[in-house]
């Protein structure tokens, strides 16, 4: 039977598996690239909505 | 820096790689694990930016990660370690790391994808992101006592699996 030594050695081996570098950097940039383009089409379509109800009134 | 951004960057410096793992685990899919990754931040991100009320910022990224996931199974059903492995799809480890440390690290992982999915998320939760039972109950939605019989079992079977194995 495998003792707890070896147990902790293959969950520390795990922990290795992680994101390069480059990668979260890519997925940080792409996260707040996401929200801002999602806002600007939000507040894009609040406008073109505001301008409909100018001209229907 | 912008308070909400500040938010977002620690949660994010702070999270990334143990939700990565946690996402990697379930789909065995590096690409894929990315792409929850990211939807989970984006998901946050808006929360944060809709001054909604965050008490434990970990377990909402999990939640969510979770929740994700389930949708991703809906969609289709996740890919086999075997054909994970044909097509070539790794995890990545550190440049600096060792070919042996690598061949370590690859076999540790390819040992816990024989658990059942059940038994290695309680013991990635638990042991590799260091997550209390209580944590992990609230997580998982299920009582403290059914998490510890579940992270003993899975450790009985993982030893299993390893007495078979050269680690």
């Amino acid at each position: 039977m495998n003792t707890k030594k070896d147990l902790h050695k293959l969950f520390t081996k795990l922990k290795d598996v992680k994101l390069l570098d480059s990668e979260k950097k890519d997925i940080e940039q792409a996260i707040l690239l996401c929200h801002d383009v999602k806002i600007e089409k939000e507040n894009k379509e609040a406008k073109s909505l505001s301008v409909k109800n100018l001209q229907y009134h | 820096m912008d308070e909400k951004k500040h938010l977002l960057k620690e949660s994010y410096e702070t999270h990334a790689d143990a939700l990565f793992r946690f996402c990697y685990f379930k789909v065995s899919d590096r690409e894929k694990a990315k792409d929850l990754l990211q939807d989970t931040f984006i998901r946050v991100w808006s929360q944060i930016q809709k001054d909604e009320e965050i008490s434990n910022m970990r377990a909402l990224l999990y939640t969510i990660a979770r929740n994700l996931i389930i949708d991703e199974y809906r969609k289709k059903k996740a890919v086999s370690l075997d054909t994970m492995l044909e097509s070539g799809l790794e995890f990545s480890i550190h440049n600096e790391e060792s070919i042996h440390n690598y061949a370590e690290t690859r076999h540790a992982v390819e040992l816990f994808k024989k658990l059942p999915p059940h038994y290695s998320e309680v013991l990635n939760l638990r042991f590799v992101d260091d997550m209390s039972i209580q944590d992990i109950a609230i997580l998982l939605d299920i009582k403290e006592n059914v998490v510890s019989v579940r992270v003993y079992r899975a450790l009985v079977s993982l030893r299993k699996l390893m007495t078979n194995s050269t680690l």
